[in-house]
C-alpha cells in the first residue's frame, strides 16, 4: 500500500518535485562527466606523464561532492518542509512514524533513480563537451569518446552516497518532529537585533576587502618577480574568500534592516512590504548567502585564471622553444645533431636549419648581480649579435643593434634579471657595459641567462655549447613517439627541445586545468543559482497568503507581480552582485600577470575575459530567475483562482 | 441617512456542466449610510460568498452591486483595485496581518498604496492606535501579539483609509469570549462614533446582537430580517437565537 501511495504522490506532485529532480539530474550528470573524464583513455595517457592531473581532476570532484551534497540536503529540507503538513496529517490518521519515513524515503528514491538515470544520458553528453573541449585545446581533432565502466560506476555510488545523506537528515527530521509542528510549521520570523554592531563588521569587511585586494596584487607581484614563493598568494586568496563570505552574511543581517529605517523609502506604495519580507527572508538565510557569494567568487575567478593560465602556456611555449627541435652539445660530436636532424625529417619535414654556438669567460662576473648566481656556480654566456639576429628573424622578430661597448642581458625568466643592475665587463680587451636587459626575447639556449655582444667581443672566448636549430614543415602525428626518439639519441651533456611534445605536454595540463575550472564555476553557478530557486519557491505558501492580503488592501494584479518580482529578484542579486564587480580586480590582476610575462598586448584580453565570464553567469542567472519567478507566479495566480 | 450599498438580484454559481451550485439565489439588499448589518445562517447559507461578491474578491454571476453610487458590473481589475483601496475596509477571521511588518507598518500600508503625505499618516496613526488602544503594540510584530491585539490592530488598518464600508467575516471567530466582547465593543463604538458602515458575517448570536439589523440567509437567499429599534442587546440576542432555532429547524416542524 506505502508503494502505490508513494507512486500516486509522485505523480500528483511533479510540479513540487521538479526542481528537486533537475537539481539531481544536473548534479549526476556533472559528476558522471568529471568521473569518467578522470578515467578516459586519452587522460590517462596524459597522466602517466603528469601526475598532478589526478590530482586536480580528484580535488574537482571532492569539491563537487561537497557541493552537491549541500544542495541537495537543502532541496530535500525543502520538500519536507512543503509537505509537511501532509505528513502530520498522515500521524493523526494513525499512520505509524515509521510508514511515512517509509513513504519520504520511497518517494525521493523514484524521484532519484529517476533523475539519476536521466542524469545519466545527460551526462553523457556533458563528458563529450568536456573531451572535446579538452582534445581541441590539446590540438587533437574530436572523435567519440567512449566512458568508462569503473567511471561510470564511481559516479553512480557517489550520487547515491549524496543521496542517501542528503536524505539522512530529512528522515531524522519526520523521526523527530511532533504532531503540531508538522501541522503548524513554527514560522521562523527573523530581525537584526544589534545593528551597529553588524553595520561596524560590514564597514570593516569591506574595508578588508579592498586591502586585500591591494596586498593579492602586491603578494603576486613580487612572487612573480621572484622575491618570495607562492604561498603568500594563496594565504590572500583564502582570506579573500573568507572576508567575502563575512561580507555577505553580514550584508544579509544588515541591508534590509539600515534600509527599513528610511520611513521616506517606506513610505513609498509598497516598499515596506517588500523591504520587510527581504529583511525577513535575507536575514534567515545569512549563512547561505555568505556561502553562495563565496561560490559565485569561486566561478569568476576561477574561470579568469584558467583563461589567463592557458593564454600564458601558449605564449610561453613561443618563448621557450622558439623553434620546432632545439639541439644543444657540450660534446663536440656532431652525429648528435645529425640524428636529431634525421628523426626530425623523418617525423615532420626539415624546412630549414641553423647552427651557432655560445660562448663562456668561464667566470661569473657578470652574473654576480644575480641573486643566488655565484653560489650556484653559474657562468657568464655569451651569444654572437649576428646569431641572435639570424634567429629572431628567422622567428619573425625584428633585428637587434648594438654598437662597440654595448651587451644586452635576455633571459625569459623575469625573476633572473628584473631589478638587476648588470655590471660593466672587460671582453676582449674593451669595456661594455649593458644596454638592456630583456625577458621578451625567445631563449636560444637552455640557460637562465644569455649576454648578446657583438661578434667581435667573443674573441679570446671558449666556445662551451654547439646549437641547431629546426624549422619544420609539419606537426608529427605521433607526438609522444617523436619525443622519445629524440630523447634516445642523447648522452650526457645532450639536450633536444621538441616545440610540438612541449606544446603538448603543456597543453595537456592547460588542458585539463580549464577542464577543471570551468567545471567547478559551471557546478558552482549552476548549483547556487539551484539553491537560491529552492529557497524562494520554499516561501510560496507565504506568498500565496501575502499576495491574498495586499489585494484585499487594493493592490492590483501588476502590482502584485512587480513585489513578488522585486522580491525574488533581490534575492537572486544579493549574492551574486558584489562577486561580479570583484571580478574587475581580478581582471586587473590577470593583467599583471601578462604584464609580468612581458605579454602586454594580452592585458585588453585579460579584461574581455572577465566581462564574457560574468556576461555568461549573468545569462544563466537571468534564465534560473525567470523560471523561477514564473513558477513563482503560476502557483500564486492558481490559489487566487481558487480563491 | 442615505444609501451606501445596493444589491439587485445578485446571484452566485459555482462549478460547470452537470455539477453546479447557486451559492447565491436573486439576493436583493439595500443598506443605509453608518448601519452596522450582521448576515447570519447556517453552513451553506451562502453568508461568505455574499461577502465575497460585496467585497470584489468574486464576480457575481448575475445581478449588480452598487458601492457608494458606482457599480461594480464591468469593473476593470484595476479599477477594482482602486476600488477596494479606497472605499472598503477588510477584517478576517483570521486577522490577515502581514508577519513581516510592524503593527505601525501594517496599519500604515493602505495609505502609502494612497500616496498620503507625511502628516496625514501621522495624524490617522495616532488617533486610530489611541480609540483602539493599541499605540504601545505599535513596534511590534503580530508573532508578539495576542489574537485580540491582532484583530485590534487589523481593525485599524481597515479602518485607515475611512473606508465607506467596512466589511468583517467572523472578526471573532479566533478569539475568546473577553476579545470577542472588546473586539464587538470597538465595532459598535467606531459605528456610532465614526459613523462607519460595517457588514459582518458571523454565526454567533452574542456577536450579531451588537448589530442594529440582522440578516438571515438561507439556501443562497435572504430569509429573514430583524431590526434592533429600541430593544436592549440581551433582547437582541434573545430574538437572533430564536430565529436561528427556527432557521436550523426541520420543514415539516
Amino acid at each position: 500500500m506505502l508503494n502505490r501511495l508513494a507512486l500516486r504522490n509522485v505523480k500528483g506532485q511533479w510540479g513540487s518535485y521538479l526542481l528537486y529532480f533537475l537539481t539531481v539530474a544536473f548534479t549526476v550528470s556533472m559528476l558522471f562527466a568529471v568521473e569518467n573524464l578522470l578515467y578516459s583513455k586519452e587522460l590517462m595517457d596524459i597522466a602517466s606523464m603528469l601526475s598532478d592531473i589526478s590530482q586536480i581532476i580528484n580535488l574537482s570532484v571532492v569539491l563537487v561532492s561537497i557541493v552537491s551534497a549541500i544542495v541537495l540536503g537543502y532541496t530535500s529540507a525543502f520538500m519536507v518542509k512543503l509537505r509537511s503538513r501532509e505528513f502530520g496529517l498522515y500521524l493523526t490518521l494513525g499512520m505509524r512514524r515509521g510508514d511515512i519515513m517509509r513513504l519520504f524515503a520511497t518517494e525521493t528514491a523514484i524521484i532519484s533513480l529517476v533523475a539519476i538515470a536521466i542524469g545519466f544520458g545527460f551526462g553523457i553528453l556533458v563528458y563529450q563537451g568536456l573531451m572535446g573541449i579538452l582534445l581541441k585545446i590539446m590540438g587533437s581533432s574530436y572523435s567519440f569518446s567512449f566512458i568508462s565502466i569503473k567511471g561510470s560506476v564511481l559516479s553512480i555510488v557517489t550520487a547515491l552516497f549524496i543521496f542517501l545523506v542528503s536524505s539522512l537528515f530529512s528522515l531524522r527530521y519526520l523521526e523527530k518532529a511532533t504532531i503540531s509542528s508538522l501541522l503548524s510549521p513554527p514560522k521562523s520570523e527573523k530581525t537584526t537585533k544589534h545593528i551597529y554592531f553588524w553595520s561596524t563588521v560590514l564597514i570593516i569587511s569591506f574595508g578588508a576587502m579592498v586591502g586585500l585586494f591591494f596586498n593579492t596584487y602586491s603578494e603576486l607581484e613580487k612572487s612573480l618577480s621572484g622575491e618570495n614563493g607562492g604561498g603568500n598568494v594563496l594565504l590572500m586568496l583564502a582570506l579573500c574568500l573568507i572576508v567575502c563570505f563575512v561580507f555577505h552574511f553580514v550584508l544579509s543581517r544588515v541591508l534590509f534592516a539600515l534600509l527599513s529605517g528610511n520611513r521616506r523609502l517606506m513610505g513609498k506604495g509598497s516598499n515596506s512590504v517588500v523591504i520587510k519580507n527581504l529583511q525577513s527572508r535575507s536575514t534567515s538565510n545569512a549563512l547561505l548567502m555568505g556561502t553562495l557569494s563565496v561560490l559565485f567568487l569561486i566561478s569568476v575567478g576561477a574561470s579568469s585564471i584558467a583563461v589567463t593560465e592557458k593564454t600564458i602556456n601558449d605564449m610561453d611555449i613561443d618563448k621557450s622553444v622558439p623553434y620546432s627541435v632545439m639541439a644543444f652539445s657540450q660534446n663536440k660530436g656532431k652525429s648528435f645533431f645529425s640524428k636529431v636532424e634525421e628523426i626530425t625529417e623523418e617525423y615532420s619535414g626539415v624546412k630549414s636549419s641553423y647552427s651557432y654556438s655560445i660562448y663562456t669567460t668561464g667566470k661569473c662576473e657578470v652574473s654576480r648581480e644575480i641573486k643566488g648566481a655565484k653560489e650556484s656556480g653559474w657562468m657568464d654566456y655569451y651569444m654572437a649579435l649576428s646569431d641572435f639576429n639570424a634567429l629572431l628573424e628567422g622567428f619573425g622578430r625584428k633585428r637587434v643593434e648594438l654598437e662597440e661597448g654595448e651587451y644586452i642581458a635576455s633571459s625569459r625568466y623575469r625573476e633572473y634579471i628584473s631589478n638587476v643592475e648588470f655590471p660593466e665587463t672587460e671582453l676582449d680587451g674593451k669595456t661594455y657595459r649593458c644596454i638592456q636587459s630583456s625577458f621578451s626575447y625567445p631563449d636560444f639556449l637552455n640557460k637562465a641567462v644569455v649576454y648578446i655582444v657583438p661578434d667581435s667581443a667573443l674573441s679570446g672566448m671558449e666556445e662551451v655549447i654547439e646549437c641547431k636549430v629546426f624549422s619544420c614543415d609539419s606537426v608529427p602525428l605521433d607526438i609522444l613517439g617523436f619525443k622519445d626518439q629524440l630523447y634516445g639519441v642523447k648522452e650526457k651533456g645532450d639536450t633536444v627541445w621538441s616545440r610540438d611534445a612541449a606544446k603538448y605536454e603543456s597543453d595537456s595540463t592547460a588542458g585539463v586545468l580549464i577542464i577543471a575550472m570551468l567545471f567547478i564555476s559551471t557546478v558552482s553557478i549552476s548549483l547556487s543559482l539551484a539553491i537560491l530557486s529552492v529557497k524562494t519557491l520554499s516561501s510560496v505558501n507565504e506568498d500565496k497568503r501575502n499576495m491574498s492580503i495586499l489585494r484585499s488592501l487594493g493592490v492590483d494584479g501588476s502590482g502584485r507581480r512587480r513585489i513578488v518580482g522585486t522580491e525574488t529578484l533581490v534575492f537572486f542579486i544579493l549574492p551574486l552582485a558584489i562577486p561580479l564587480v570583484l571580478s574587475i580586480p581580478i581582471s586587473i590582476i590577470c593583467a599583471m600577470v601578462y604584464r609580468s610575462w612581458g605579454m602586454s598586448d594580452m592585458i585588453g584580453s585579460a579584461y574581455i575575459t572577465t566581462l564574457l565570464i560574468d556576461a555568461f553567469i549573468i545569462i544563466i542567472s537571468i534564465l534560473y530567475y525567470f523560471i523561477t519567478l514564473r513558477i513563482k507566479l503560476m502557483a500564486i495566480d492558481r490559489s487566487e483562482r481558487v480563491q | 441617512m442615505s444609501g451606501i450599498l445596493t444589491l439587485k438580484k445578485v446571484t452566485k454559481y459555482y462549478g460547470n456542466g452537470g455539477s453546479v451550485v447557486k451559492a447565491l439565489n436573486e439576493v436583493d439588499l439595500e443598506m443605509e449610510k453608518g448601519e452596522f448589518v450582521a448576515i447570519m445562517g447556517p453552513s451553506g447559507s451562502g453568508k461568505s460568498t455574499l461577502l465575497s461578491v460585496i467585497a470584489t474578491i468574486e464576480p457575481p454571476s448575475g445581478g449588480d452591486i452598487i458601492i457608494d453610487n458606482k457599480s461594480l458590473r464591468g469593473m476593470k481589475e484595476k479599477e477594482m483595485a482602486a476600488f477596494r483601496r479606497d472605499k472598503l475596509g477588510f477584517v478576517f477571521q483570521d486577522y490577515n496581518l502581514l508577519d513581516t511588518l510592524t503593527a505601525e507598518e501594517n496599519i500604515l500600508l493602505p495609505l502609502h498604496l494612497q500616496k498620503r503625505n507625511e502628516m496625514e499618516k501621522e495624524s490617522i496613526l495616532s488617533s486610530l492606535s489611541l480609540r483602539l488602544s493599541i499605540e504601545k503594540l505599535l513596534k511590534k510584530y503580530p508573532r508578539e501579539m495576542s489574537g485580540g491585539e491582532r484583530q485590534r490592530t487589523a481593525l485599524a488598518r481597515a479602518l485607515s483609509t475611512s473606508p465607506s464600508l467596512v466589511l468583517a467575516d467572523e472578526p471573532t471567530g479566533a478569539l475568546d469570549s473577553r476579545n470577542s466582547k472588546i473586539i464587538m465593543d470597538l465595532f459598535s463604538k467606531i459605528n456610532r462614533d465614526m459613523g462607519t458602515t460595517i457588514l459582518m458575517v458571523t454565526h454567533d448570536a452574542y456577536v450579531g446582537s451588537f448589530a442594529s439589523r440582522v440578516l438571515f440567509l438561507k439556501d443562497g437567499g435572504i430569509w429573514n430580517m430583524l431590526y434592533k429599534g429600541d430593544r436592549s442587546r440581551e433582547e437582541m440576542y434573545r430574538e437572533i437565537l430564536s430565529s436561528l432555532s427556527v432557521l436550523g429547524g426541520d420543514e415539516d416542524a
